[in-house]
């Protein structure tokens, strides 16, 4: 697949992709495993690629567009977002400062607070739910270090080094079956 | 030139540091967006909800707006590209250095290490949050909220049913106090 084709693909996949970059997901699997643009088992690495750096989960998006085609497929599939984004971001721009102090919608908004909270800890739920259960005490170890480094106010960059050391320590000194 | 610089920075920070998506991101928006002007947290609220309900990734879509109200339209522009930027190189690097052969022999532990680091991240992102809200009404909400999408409820409807019992909630009172 060309570089345009997979920018024109992306552009039209984000534009109809509401409630955040996963909705992308099916729409991008359909488009380019179906065919045979890219492989299922370079989908699943594109989508833990996505999971596993910082930034926007859509980060997948990149590392499928680099293995469908190479790095001008990653930039063409990351522009594809960008575009869309910034788009869509000119309208919430322009809505008036004034807006925001409305008693209806600001006690309509004082209820996001709660909801992103909640959101949090089901995200936390689903990537824990995702992984794998044959193992339990060195996962829960090393989320209860991050848990307590991040209560102490340690870096997250800083935090997810360890975690992804301690990861590989516990592949490779067999702990991994615990 | 000098909000534009601050933009660039919160956002190449936020993509750097920022592990779970755009609800990982909303609290560190929230706490951080006046660095940029004259944003307050309400506003930010607003934006929040806004960038979930409109098309693209909600985290992209939140920092462009919070850049883009700072700064124009170049400022979302600037703010989007730094969130990107530490991703995209991440994502191209990785791949080569999971083939050299100590990374390579090691991959599965280094990955099941970050998803176990981000789900951590997340669950005291959570811990964090709700010990700061101010009422336990707030609090309850929240555990409302999970056990929804627990139930299958989709995150996006949800919001939208949440904004609007909120708004409905708030109308009701301001009446009632009015009279």
């Amino acid at each position: 697949m060309t570089a345009v084709k997979l920018f024109l693909l992306v552009v039209s996949l984000t534009a109809l992709s509401f409630g955040g970059g996963n909705s992308l997901l099916a729409g991008l699997e359909r488009e380019l495993v179906g065919p045979g643009v890219i492989t299922p088992s370079q989908f699943a690495a594109g989508v833990a690629l996505g999971q596993a750096t910082p930034g926007p989960l859509a980060a997948f998006t990149t590392a499928i567009g680099s293995y469908a085609a190479g790095w001008t497929g990653a930039v063409a599939a990351t522009l594809g977002l960008l575009v869309v984004s910034w788009i869509a971001v000119q309208l919430i721009a322009r809505v008036p400062k004034a807006w925001f102090s409305q008693p209806a919608v600001r006690s309509g908004l004082g209820a996001v607070t709660p909801y992103a909270m909640g959101l949090v800890l089901f995200l936390a739920y689903r990537i824990v739910q995702a992984g794998d259960h044959t193992r339990l005490l060195a996962p829960a170890g090393i989320m209860l270090l991050v848990i307590v480094g991040r209560l102490l106010k340690a870096p997250t960059a800083l935090l997810m080094v360890a975690g992804v050391l301690l990861g590989m320590l516990v592949q490779g000194t067999g702990l991994a079956g615990w | 030139m000098g909000r534009i610089w601050r933009i660039a920075k919160l956002g190449f920070w936020l993509g750097a540091t920022v592990f779970g998506g755009v609800a990982a991101a909303y609290p560190r928006v929230r706490e951080r967006a006046a660095e940029l002007g004259d944003i307050t947290g309400e506003e930010v609220d607003g934006i929040y909800a806004l960038a979930v309900l409109l098309p693209g990734p909600s985290f992209l879509n939140l920092v462009g707006a919070v850049s883009g109200r700072a700064g124009g339209m170049i400022g979302a522009l600037v703010g989007q590209v730094a969130l990107l930027l530490p991703g995209f190189v991440l994502v191209m690097l990785l791949p080569i250095l999971l083939r050299i052969s100590y990374f390579s022999t090691h991959s599965n532990g280094a990955l099941n290490g970050a998803i176990w680091t981000t789900a951590g991240l997340l669950l005291a992102t959570g811990i964090d949050q709700v010990r700061k809200l101010k009422s336990n009404l707030q609090r309850a909400a929240v555990f409302l909220v999970l056990a929804a999408l627990l139930l299958g409820a989709h995150p996006t409807l949800l919001l939208v049913l949440v904004i609007g019992g909120g708004a409905l909630a708030g109308s009701i009172l301001t009446q009632k106090k009015a009279a």
